[in-house]
């Protein structure tokens, strides 16, 4: 478990601008050696630190986290837009360059960002701060297939209250980086978590305000199971986690049979995946005489537009949650728990 | 395929998850909410996870949801049993040209290829202020890319020496990287749902719609219509474009016809089955159909026919058993009649082949023998007089040692033994009370054609092909087999001033 | 634009991947296999499956073997439906790598439908952070990212490989039959072919990603295919290709973008757009196979051949008018020959420089110089058409065209007066004029 341990080493600045191949490749060797031996303690770098520091982060939640701790001390670089699925996330030049360049860095953990964390974790070994955020989630506490021990389900974001358990990661990380600012980050994580809380409550209530029976959500692929288990409402995905995950016939026959016997009046499509399959469970239960309909677009693996309220962490979590309490009858706002969403039925 | 899974799963599979097959509804809503019930009992603690973790025991369907499959009483299994049916024929039947082409990946080279159109058809409708996800504009770009595609394989293929795979190569690899491109560009592009782009456009086989499937039925009968009247120019097309070009037929235009085809019945397909089954439909049935017969028309159908079947008993299956992805399951009864059709094809089958290789094999070794046996007859070295020069009058009355047939060819004397009492079976060959053998009136008149084949064609080669005497032997004892009666008629006319009529006519080496 | 150390690593780990795989790649392109690299692209994922429900493991290192092992099965089962069923190669590829992935999407759908195992997800590497300094390693004293080593291991194996086996490789790629022959194993040649491919391809897959291998297997070889016939200078030159693609890829990936403000794409992907966009150069521009010389031959070709016709219209207005010289306007030349008239006008212009017509009153009379040459060519046509009426018995009417395209084949001509016993006249009882003024 040695990869989800906070890391404590700062890397030295790597400012190389070799142009010339051959020059560049004789210099490389030399610039390898020299950035082992120089890992100094975390106080020096603090004593030097200009803000803002320099912080990068992988998907769009963790990014939401980091920007509210921080506040003005930091710049914090979301590599994966808001738009982006980070199972296939691929990094670009100026990617690894932010990376190269970046004091601190989050990303989310459990394999989510597939081969990324492995290049993270690497960085990590060779000095980097690098800090997985679901690091800090009992283990116990997530959810791993019987047949696979420790290939958890990476879709921790889903439950708020473990979500904001992983404020404290970042905060913790930015207070060993930056000691003088310490308290500032602790009270702005306060702040964050109390927010969280409150979006906890809120999406609680609005999922059991839905009349028990219908306290199902039927959606395109399996990315809900923690957001099922936080706030009691049972999940169906059509096809598995994974993107290449295909269903069968039998699946879709047997969903569309629970859909017509317990005459449930919504299913859910997600932004990231195609909505046929869930299409496909309309027009079967159609065809037995039970109209459902689309309850809305869920957002999964990706948040809504970026600088909109559903490009947010929160936003995202709430429009989930009224979206489906809505849809399947529960009460809640139209507009959501501030009122922010825009309101768009998809 | 269901049985891979591991002993250890089946251990762990929730019961509560296994539902009855009789009462199927009620028992798969039940088990559901029993099983919800037991995680929402213990949300903290329970580290099982995924709720609906397979169950992934095999268990035998029972009959009443077997008819329930077999006669698609479900909505999604008699829309999904269609359109894969359908697509099965039409694939299999433009799979068949595609396939005597050689240009069977085509539909892999344009799946990739459809992608930058995927990416510039997104970044078109963000900039003219649309919901970028918007299926049918998606679909246009997709499909364009993929003409374009099919233009770029086609105008390499014409103009370069270049052949159909590296064409396909080519397109396939570098619009593939241009799609990358694109779509990391749009991974930074101001706004949202650019996730699972890629893969957006990509269907799957167990969600098809209605629409769908009344799209294939029509793509299938177009087609249909296409190949049937286009029928003979494809043939030609296919087998000899060479003699096509040169008779006048307009090639290249055929060839942009068959294309058009492959690429609507790609487009479609991806969007409703997806990339596996789309590739696997265009090529396999069409392989398949290959060893049963030789004749294009005969051929085209099979294919369709291999494609429906699978295209049905796929659909079946993965209604049959929890858990079975549609489309791959489609691909494998695919590959599957592909391996039952390489190994029994009538016409090109491993078996077929095998045995006519080896019925062969017998023919040329019984030939072997009578000529062994008639060259002994003649060599002299049996003092009766019952062989008369080239007449065989009474053959069996000479009989020949077994021994002195082993030096005459390079056989083992078990082999010679094999021959033989095939031999004797066919009631060619004699074995008589000594073990020595003699020629049966049946078996001397062969013997005599055999050796007449032989060293007619021994001189033939001799006179006319300019061929070492020393190296004749060889080559005729490879090419008697297979001498018809009317070649040796004319080869008796060729070299009639040489030898007199009906006769069988020394051997060239000398006695 | 920031140079970093490693924009550096990065060509050079994209430049030994593609001489890597540009050395089978040229050998796959001419045994009509460049598909391989997508093939086995496609066929990882049970690979993965399989490894994973053995080890329950998704580390690199066993998603690594499990795709290597079944790469090299792809291999050999393409080559044993290739060899059982007598089945075209594109079509046994297709054959099995829809069959394998079919079974590794089932698989995952049975088993293992709650982990995620997409190979983008668990095998492929970036390029882009391949070369970063935390992905070095030490290996015999040199310091260098993983994927240096790597791919330059790959690239090292299959130079060896390939230079002491060039022979055999060379043979039973041009001719299998030959290469029995000499005693060389072309199966197994071909077997060597295929593990050196499978085992190149994973290798690279897992350091760089799955396209910049598909396109380094089959654009650089087909880019220098154009360009040569000889196999070693065709692997010299994909090599070289890869490479410039390498370079100019990376190097696009990090300018190009910005013009449109976005910050920058994928390096792989664009390596692979730069070695589409040198074939398209090379098909353009190749001085033997290239489109462009083959367009500037067909021009010079018809010109010619329209300068010929010119002075044959000319000479029969002379015959037909019985006037010396006769003068026709340009408009009903470019009637008469059915060209373009602008075509027309650089032919006259062509004509008029070399001296065999000049300028009339009304339009353009034959000089002497050209008209002996004109008299050379009716004579030419003429004997044509008396030879195609004699030897091949066409009709009358049909000798014209033919003989209009064999007229322009000056030196047969001769043979063809000595062979029809010079003839006087033509089928159509004109004067076929002597060889010398007369």
């Amino acid at each position: 478990m040695s990869t989800r341990r906070p890391r404590c080493f700062v890397r030295p600045p790597a400012r190389l601008c070799g142009c010339a191949l051959l020059a560049a490749l004789v210099f490389s060797t030399g610039c390898g050696e020299d950035e082992s031996s120089a890992t100094a303690p975390s106080g020096a770098a603090a004593a030097l630190l200009q803000y803002p520091y320099t912080i990068v982060t992988t998907t769009g939640m963790v990014t939401d986290i980091v920007r509210q701790v921080a506040s003005d001390k930091a710049t914090v670089i979301g590599l994966l837009g808001e738009g982006v699925d980070p199972h296939l996330y691929k990094p670009t030049r100026a990617d690894v360059a932010k990376i190269i360049n970046a004091d601190l860095i989050f990303y989310s953990g459990l394999m989510l960002e597939g081969r990324m964390s492995d290049t993270f974790t690497k960085a990590g070994n060779r000095g980097s701060k690098v800090y997985p955020v679901t690091q800090i989630i009992d283990e116990k506490y997530l959810l791993e297939p019987p047949d696979f021990r420790g290939h958890w389900d990476p879709h921790v974001w889903m439950d708020v209250s473990a979500w904001s358990q992983c404020v404290q990661v970042v905060a913790d990380a930015l207070g060993d980086f930056d000691p003088s600012n310490a308290t500032t980050y602790q009270a702005n994580a306060t702040v964050y978590v109390a927010k969280l809380d409150g979006l906890h409550a809120y999406v609680t209530k609005v999922i059991a305000s839905i009349p028990e029976q219908q306290r199902v959500l039927i959606t395109a692929h399996d990315a809900f199971n923690y957001f099922s288990r936080a706030y009691g409402i049972r999940v169906m995905g059509v096809q598995g986690i994974s993107t290449e995950s295909e269903a069968g016939l039998d699946d879709i026959n047997r969903i569309v049979d629970f859909i017509v016997s317990d005459q449930i009046s919504a299913v859910f499509v997600e932004s990231s995946v195609s909505d046929k399959n869930v299409k496909a469970l309309i027009e079967g239960a159609d065809a037995q005489g039970h109209a459902a309909t689309i309850g809305g677009e869920l957002f999964s693996d990706a948040m809504g537009a970026p600088r909109t309220y559903e490009g947010t962490y929160m936003g995202m979590l709430d429009h989930n949650a009224t979206t489906i309490a809505r849809a399947l009858g529960g009460k809640a706002p139209p507009r959501g728990m501030n009122g922010k969403l825009s309101g768009k039925s998809h | 395929m269901a049985r891979i899974n591991t002993s250890r799963s089946r251990l762990r599979s929730f019961t509560a998850r296994r539902p009855k097959r009789g009462a199927l509804v009620i028992a798969a809503a039940l088990s559901m909410s029993a099983f919800t019930a037991e995680i929402a009992a213990a949300p903290m603690q329970n580290p099982k996870g995924g709720h609906s973790i397979a169950d992934t025991g095999f268990t035998w369907p029972t009959v009443e949801q077997t008819v329930r499959v077999l006669t698609l009483r479900d909505y999604n299994t008699r829309i999904v049993v269609m359109g894969v049916t359908c697509l099965g024929l039409a694939s299999g039947t433009v799979g068949t040209f595609l396939l005597l082409r050689k240009r069977s990946l085509t539909a892999d080279a344009l799946s990739h290829a459809a992608l930058p159109g995927i990416g510039l058809a997104f970044i078109t409708l963000v900039l003219l202020g649309q919901d970028g996800k918007h299926l049918p504009g998606l679909l246009a770009g997709a499909f364009i890319a993929g003409c374009l595609g099919v233009g770029c394989i086609l105008i390499i293929r014409h103009t370069t020496r270049l052949k159909d795979d590296a064409a396909l190569g080519i397109v396939l690899s570098v619009s593939f990287g241009l799609g990358v491109v694109l779509l990391t560009i749009i991974q930074q592009m101001p706004v949202g749902g650019q996730a699972g782009l890629q893969r957006f456009v990509i269907g799957r086989a167990a969600s098809m719609g209605a629409r769908d499937a009344w799209v294939i039925l029509i793509c299938a009968a177009a087609v249909i219509v296409v190949c049937a009247a286009l029928f003979k120019e494809l043939q030609l097309l296919c087998f000899d474009q060479g003699y096509a070009g040169a008779q006048g037929w307009p090639v290249i235009r055929l060839d942009v016809i068959l294309m058009a085809l492959v690429t609507m019945v790609t487009v479609i397909a991806l969007q409703s089955v997806g990339l596996v089954l789309a590739v696997a439909m265009l090529i396999i049935p069409a392989a398949a159909a290959r060893f049963w017969t030789d004749q294009l028309m005969r051929m085209t159908l099979t294919a369709a026919l291999i494609g429906m079947v699978s295209g049905y008993l796929g659909a079946v299956i993965s209604a049959l058993q929890p858990r079975m992805p549609t489309g791959p399951v489609i691909v494998l009864v695919c590959a599957a009649g592909f391996g039952v059709s390489m190994v029994a094809g009538i016409r090109r089958g491993m078996v077929v082949r095998v045995w006519r290789h080896w019925q062969l094999n017998n023919r040329v070794a019984m030939q072997h023998l009578l000529r062994a046996m008639f060259e002994q007859y003649e060599s002299g070295t049996t003092p009766d007089r019952a062989f008369d020069g080239a007449r065989m009058i009474q053959p069996r009355r000479i009989k020949v040692q077994f021994d002195k047939l082993l030096p005459k060819r390079s056989w083992t004397a078990a082999e010679l033994r094999g021959i033989a009492a095939t031999a004797v079976r066919r009631g060619l060959i004699h074995r008589n009370d000594d073990n020595s053998l003699s020629l049966t009136d049946a078996g001397g008149a062969q013997a005599r054609r055999v050796v007449r084949n032989h060293r007619l064609w021994e001189t033939y080669l001799i006179h006319y092909a300019d061929i070492a005497p020393s190296h004749v032997d060889r080559d005729a004892d490879q090419i008697e087999h297979v001498l018809g009666r009317d070649m040796v008629d004319r080869l008796e006319r060729l070299l009639s001033e040489q030898l007199p009529p009906r006769t069988v006519p020394p051997s060239p080496h000398g006695a | 634009m920031n140079w970093l150390i490693s924009d550096t690593w990065t060509i050079v780990i994209g430049s030994l991947c593609a001489v890597a795989c540009a050395l089978p790649g040229a050998l796959l392109v001419l045994r009509r296999m460049s598909m391989m690299g997508d093939a086995i692209s496609h066929t990882v994922l049970p690979g993965l499956a399989i490894a994973f429900l053995l080890t329950h493991s998704r580390a690199p290192l066993a998603m690594f073997i499990g795709a290597a092992v079944i790469g090299v099965a792809t291999a050999f089962f393409i080559q044993g439906v290739q060899k059982l069923g007598k089945t075209e190669s594109g079509a046994s590829m297709g054959i099995v790598f829809t069959t394998l992935f079919a079974v590794g999407l089932v698989l995952m759908r049975q088993a293992v439908d709650h982990v995620d195992i997409d190979p983008d997800c668990v095998l492929y590497g970036a390029i882009e952070t391949a070369g970063t300094t935390w992905q070095y390693i030490t290996l015999l004293g040199v310091t260098a990212p993983r994927a240096v080593f790597v791919n330059g291991g790959a690239m090292v194996v299959n130079l060896v490989l390939i230079a002491l086996l060039y022979k055999e490789f060379k043979i039973s790629a041009f001719d299998p039959a030959l290469a029995t022959t000499l005693g060389i194993s072309a199966t197994l040649m071909h077997y060597l072919l295929m593990t050196m491919t499978a085992a190149t391809a994973v290798a690279a897959f897992e350091s760089v990603g799955s396209i910049l291998v598909i396109a380094m297997f089959i654009v650089p070889p087909a880019t220098a295919y154009l360009l040569t016939d000889r196999l070693a200078v065709m692997m010299v030159l994909s090599a070289v290709f890869g490479v410039l693609a390498a370079v100019f890829g990376h190097v696009a990936a990090i300018i190009v973008p910005p013009w449109f403000g976005f910050e920058g794409t994928s390096t792989a992907g664009m390596m692979a757009v730069v070695a589409g966009l040198l074939f398209a150069l090379v098909w353009l521009a190749s001085p033997r196979y290239g489109v462009l010389a083959r367009m500037y031959h067909r021009l010079v070709m018809s010109m010619h051949v329209l300068c010929e016709d010119v002075m044959g219209l000319l000479y029969r207005l002379e015959e037909l008018t019985d006037t010396q010289p006769a003068t026709m306007p340009v408009a009903d030349m470019t009637q008469a020959l059915v060209a373009r008239a602008w075509l027309v006008r650089r032919a006259l212009g062509s004509l008029g420089r070399q001296r065999m017509i000049r300028r009339g009153d009304l339009g353009y009379v034959l000089t002497d110089a050209g008209r002996d040459q004109a008299r050379q060519l009716v004579r030419s046509h003429r004997l044509w058409e008396s030879y195609l009426a004699h030897y091949l018995r066409l009709p009358a009417d049909h000798l014209h065209d033919p003989a209009n395209r064999l007229e322009h084949a000056h030196e047969l001509a001769d043979k063809v007066d000595v062979a029809l016993g010079r003839p006087e006249t033509d089928p159509q009882g004109k004067t076929i004029p002597s060889r010398d003024n007369q």
